[in-house]
């Protein structure tokens, strides 16, 4: 069972903790999120049905955990006061993507920025569509929604996306 | 000026491709299994705290009960005394 969950581990760590790193682009935050879906996964893979495929239960668990993760530093009003614009991602205009290079972060700050303020669900699809270049299938299997609920889902999440980064260059 | 700035939007879109996969450390497993051990720890102790608590409830509960039944029961024998007195006078 260890050497099973060792296994899964190495298979997957750097998908939970990249896709983390979108949500938060933060690397103490990610590898936050990235060891609190592991401890899950730990505890849960007896309960993993093989309904869905390893890969599709892994990016549910990173999805739930990135967005509790964003919930909760949201309701640390202590913090906030402590050192605002920090916590609330909505509000940080400046990222710590490591994956971003040095010249081309400010647009990545001003894509991140817009993508932040825009719904979760919205925010996941366009992370599993554009960044993770999952099928439109692929993706309607970990949101557990219709194919075409994903494609009506990403074209409202560009639509915004759209606006926000229209009302940033103003 | 409306192309331009839909050119703008799907180069901006466009960039989440272009993101660099990091590696994650590689000592992060250890620390993972590291947490893993002190939950489990923290589980058995509070599940320990918790026997030991119960114990004691049922410890107390026995003692009040067994303390309320002799009470009862010498109020019970104090009564019937008392009937009898009753008895007597009438």
């Amino acid at each position: 069972m260890m050497l099973g969950f060792e296994e899964m581990y190495k298979e997957h760590c750097d998908m939970v903790y990249n896709l983390a790193l979108n949500y938060v682009q933060q690397v103490e935050d990610a590898e936050e999120i990235t060891q609190d879906v592991f401890i899950k996964i730990y505890h849960k893979q007896e309960l993993f049905e093989q309904r869905s495929t390893l890969k599709t239960w892994i990016y549910r668990i990173t999805i739930n955990s990135s967005l509790d993760f964003i919930r909760k530093k949201r309701r640390r009003p202590l913090f906030q006061l402590l050192s605002p614009g920090t916590n609330d991602y909505a509000k940080r205009k400046e990222t710590k993507h490591p994956g971003v290079l040095l010249e081309e972060k400010e647009a990545y700050d001003r894509l991140f920025y817009a993508l932040n303020l825009l719904p979760s669900k919205q925010k996941t699809v366009i992370l599993l569509l554009k960044n993770e270049g999952l099928s439109q299938k692929e993706t309607s299997k970990i949101l557990n929604m219709s194919v075409k609920g994903v494609e009506s889902l990403f074209q409202r999440a560009k639509k915004n996306l759209s606006k926000q980064l229209k009302k940033e260059s103003r | 000026m409306k192309k331009t700035s839909n050119f703008r939007m799907k180069t901006d879109i466009n960039l989440l491709k272009n993101i660099n996969k990091v590696h994650a450390q590689p000592e992060m497993f250890d620390r993972i299994m590291n947490k893993i051990e002190e939950e489990e720890k923290n589980l058995f102790s509070i599940f320990q705290v918790s026997l030991i608590g119960a114990c004691l409830c049922l410890v107390v509960s026995t003692t009040i009960y067994s303390g309320l039944q002799s009470e009862e029961k010498s109020i019970q024998k104090n009564s019937s005394y008392f009937t009898n007195q009753n008895d007597l006078y009438e």
